[in-house]
Formats: C-alpha cells, sequence, structure tokens
C-alpha cells in the first residue's frame, strides 16, 4: 500500500483531483461558467447526442404510427414495400409539418412583440438524476445563447409564449436548462384575471404531479381556472409570459399566505423544441 | 506491439462501452423509467471495469465516465469526474490487493460504489441546499435510483469478463 501512495501513478491521481476541484470551486462561485473539460466534451458529443434524441423521437413516432394503422397493416402484408415507403414519406410530412406549427406559432408572437429574438433549440438529453425534468438544449454561447436568457414554447392557441424555465449554464454549444418546476426558479408573476401578484416556483410535491407553486398574499381572491403570468419585474422574464393555470387554491400550512398550484402551459416532461429569448426588450 | 494494440484496443472498446451507456441514461426515451427513477449505468461498468484493469486504466476510464456524466449534469461541474476516477482508482486497487475478481465481488463492490455516489449527490446537491421534504425525497428517489443502477453491475461484469478472456486469449487483438 505504501508503494502506491509512492508511485507515479499517486502523484497523477493527485494532481487531476486537484484540478477537478478547482474547476468545481471555480465553477460553485461563478454561476453559469461551463468548466473546460465539460464545454470540450460537450461540443463533441452534442452532435451525437442530437442524433440519438432524434431516433429515440422517430421510434416515438413510428410507433405511434403503426397503432393508427393496425388495420391497414394486416390487409397490407402483401404489399410491405410499398407501404413502407409511404408510410417514411408520412413520417417525413408530419415532422415537416410539426416543424411547420412550430415556427408559425412563434411568427405569430414574433408580430406581437416585435423585440423578442427567438433562437431555436432542441432538447438532447436530461439529467436523469433530477426530479424537476430540467434538459440540456442544443445552443450554446458560440449560437448568442447567454445565462438566464427565459426558455419558452408557444401556447397552444399560438397567441402568446408559455415559460419553461431559463438557462442556468450556457456552454460552447449546449445549454442546462432549469424548468418552472423547479425550487432554484423563482419568477414574479400575477393572476391575469384579479391581478393579485405572487411569487412562482417549484417544489417537491407539486414537480411530482407535474405541477409548480405560487405564493400569494392572504388577502388574495385568485381561484381555481385563472391564469398566472410573468409581472416582467425585474427585467429576467418578459411581461405576459404565460405561467400556467391555477388548477387548486388553498393556504398554507401556518395560514400565513396562499398556495396556488398551477398546471403549466406546456408539458415540461414531454417537450422537445424550445425556444431561447435570447433579447426582449427588457434586458 | 501486440500488447500495445492491444491495450488501445480495449480502451477503446470500453470507452465505446460507456458511451453508449452514457447515451442511454441522459437521452430521453432510451430507458425505460422504473418507480418513476431511471438508473446511471455509467457509475456500475466504471466499477467492473476498473475490477479488471490492474494499471492506472480504471481512473482515466473512471474519469471519461464522469466528464460524460457531468456534461449533462444539474448539479456543479466536476463532481461525477472526481466521484468516477477516485472510484476507479479504488475498485482497481482492490482487486488488485484484496478482493477476488469475481461476479458477487462486483457486484458488492458496485452497490457500495453505487450507494456512496447516490449518499453524497442527495446530501450535496439536495439536502444541504435546503431541498423540501428530505426523508421523502430519499425514500422515494435515491433508494430506488440506487437499487435500479446497482441492478446493471450484472450484465456489465458479464460484458467485460467476456471481452478481457477473449483479449487474455488473443482472440481479439
Amino acid at each position: 500500500m505504501k508503494d502506491f501512495f509512492r508511485s507515479a501513478r499517486f502523484r497523477v491521481l493527485s494532481i487531476l483531483s486537484l484540478l477537478i476541484v478547482t474547476f468545481m470551486i471555480i465553477s460553485g462561485n461563478l454561476s453559469g461558467w461551463a468548466a473546460p473539460q465539460s464545454a470540450v466534451a460537450g461540443a463533441v458529443t452534442a452532435p451525437v447526442q442530437r442524433v440519438s434524441s432524434g431516433f429515440a423521437n422517430l421510434m416515438g413516432d413510428i410507433f405511434s404510427v403503426f397503432k393508427i394503422n393496425r388495420e391497414l397493416r394486416e390487409e397490407n402484408e402483401r404489399l410491405k414495400e410499398e407501404n413502407m415507403t409511404y408510410k417514411e414519406q408520412l413520417i417525413d410530412y408530419q415532422t415537416l409539418k410539426e416543424e411547420n406549427r412550430f415556427y408559425s406559432e412563434f411568427l405569430q408572437i414574433k408580430n406581437e412583440n416585435p423585440n423578442f429574438q427567438f433562437l431555436p433549440a432542441q432538447i438532447i438529453s436530461r439529467d436523469p438524476t433530477d426530479v424537476f425534468c430540467s434538459f440540456i438544449i442544443d445552443k450554446g454561447v458560440s449560437q448568442g445563447v447567454k445565462q438566464y436568457n427565459p426558455v419558452i414554447v408557444a401556447t397552444a392557441d399560438g397567441l402568446s409564449g408559455c415559460l419553461v424555465g431559463y438557462i442556468s449554464e450556457a456552454g460552447l454549444t449546449q445549454s442546462k436548462v432549469i424548468t418552472i418546476l423547479s425550487p432554484e426558479l423563482n419568477a414574479g408573476a400575477l393572476d391575469r384575471l384579479t391581478r393579485d401578484e405572487g411569487l412562482v416556483s417549484g417544489s417537491l410535491k407539486a414537480a411530482e404531479k407535474g405541477l409548480c407553486e405560487m405564493k400569494l398574499s392572504r388577502s388574495a381572491s385568485a381561484a381555481v381556472g385563472h391564469l398566472a403570468v410573468t409581472t416582467g419585474a425585474g427585467g429576467v422574464y418578459p411581461k405576459n409570459l404565460l405561467i400556467g393555470e391555477l388548477i387548486s387554491v388553498a393556504p398554507n400550512s401556518t395560514e400565513t399566505a396562499i398556495v396556488a398550484e398551477i398546471k403549466p402551459g406546456a408539458d415540461i416532461g414531454k417537450l422537445r423544441n424550445v425556444m431561447v429569448l435570447t433579447a426582449f426588450g427588457g434586458n | 506491439m501486440l500488447r500495445r494494440s492491444a491495450d488501445y484496443g480495449r480502451f477503446i472498446f470500453f470507452f465505446i462501452l460507456l458511451f453508449l451507456l452514457f447515451l442511454m441514461q441522459s437521452v430521453p426515451g432510451l430507458m425505460p423509467r422504473v418507480f418513476g427513477v431511471l438508473s446511471l449505468p455509467v457509475i456500475p461498468a466504471v466499477v467492473c471495469i476498473a475490477l479488471f484493469e490492474r494499471s492506472s486504466g480504471g481512473e482515466m476510464l473512471g474519469l471519461a465516465g464522469g466528464i460524460l456524466m457531468d456534461i449533462v449534469s444539474m448539479q456543479i461541474t466536476g463532481f461525477n469526474a472526481l466521484f468516477l476516477m477516485l472510484a476507479g482508482c479504488i475498485c482497481s486497487l482492490l482487486s488488485l490487493r484484496l478482493i477476488r475478481n469475481n461476479l458477487l465481488s462486483a457486484l458488492t463492490v458496485s452497490a457500495a460504489a453505487v450507494s456512496v455516489y447516490y449518499l453524497f449527490h442527495f446530501l450535496l446537491f439536495y439536502l444541504f441546499k435546503g431541498g423540501s421534504e428530505p426523508f421523502y425525497y430519499f425514500f422515494r428517489y435515491v433508494i430506488p435510483g440506487a437499487a435500479y443502477t446497482t441492478l446493471f453491475s450484472v450484465p456489465r461484469y458479464i460484458i467485460v469478463r467476456m471481452f478481457m478472456k477473449k483479449i487474455k486469449k488473443g482472440t481479439l487483438f
């Protein structure tokens, strides 16, 4: 054992450990700074992750198509080759249609908010140890992404943006996003109907149900069915970004405030594409 | 010359294995969730590889696996790199001096490494950061996650052992 501590192997191990701890300390103090080894490894692996993510999405699409066309599949057993060609064309069409819908929704938002600057991004991976659905996107500093940029998707009616989270760490070609389900995100919000102001954040129990929470003052008159939007206070998020719909309103355990559970406007766990707001006039 | 090409071939094979496992655990949809948790197959893979690597290969491959995990980790960068590098070193030393290299030892050492990882992860990145309901989080996510991850030790060990036997026989490189 003493030989090990005298060996060159131990010296190399000590130097590497010291370097990594130094990067950890710098990373911990300079929030948003991506350590060199992660930045380089991320730049190299991001294309592969993108391809793998695309493959996983494609497999999901193929299985959903098979489910719908079960009866046709039985009948078309004899014409397998011809039907596979038609199905491949259908998948290509659906992919293009989805992309077109995605971009046309944001065109509407852009028309209503001309000072918004968007950057489309694909979700390429998720942290498997994170219960708050945080994810990695395929855009980074080299494409104009900065730390604390809001991340949004279009609402179902395409009329406005829906807050998904913010960029917590921007690497060279990929960035980490913390979602509204996480307790690390705090956004000023208000009930669009009653104008009661509060603070939106996440909690473990709410995140398990795919929800986030809004803390309001005891005198607030927010009710179920109302919509929560961002206030724009502090300039971190633009005004009037949809957060979600209030699905329950109840006093907290000490009855000093009201806690409303919000169903986010987007299904955070199932997102595939998002938009990064690189500029919105308030920042 | 032959030995050197076998070394390079071995490292390349193990790195590709770690990379594929990293993709499995980080790309959504490639691995099923069990009771709402995902597995981290890179950790038992690093342990099993380190049990066969008598030189500094264990910690180097641990470092590579840890850097890959750090890319997608929302926590402090470098934690996974440091942990897996030290785990690789300790496992290869254990295999060299203390324990026999068999399936039972691999399972035991993997379970210990995975448990320590999840415990540190819980303490540093949840409890000490003021996460709510720590007991609930520990029993609902940490224990099932550690158990699911440890299950991967058995196939990993078998794959690595088969590969190392082929190398020793000279049938691969």
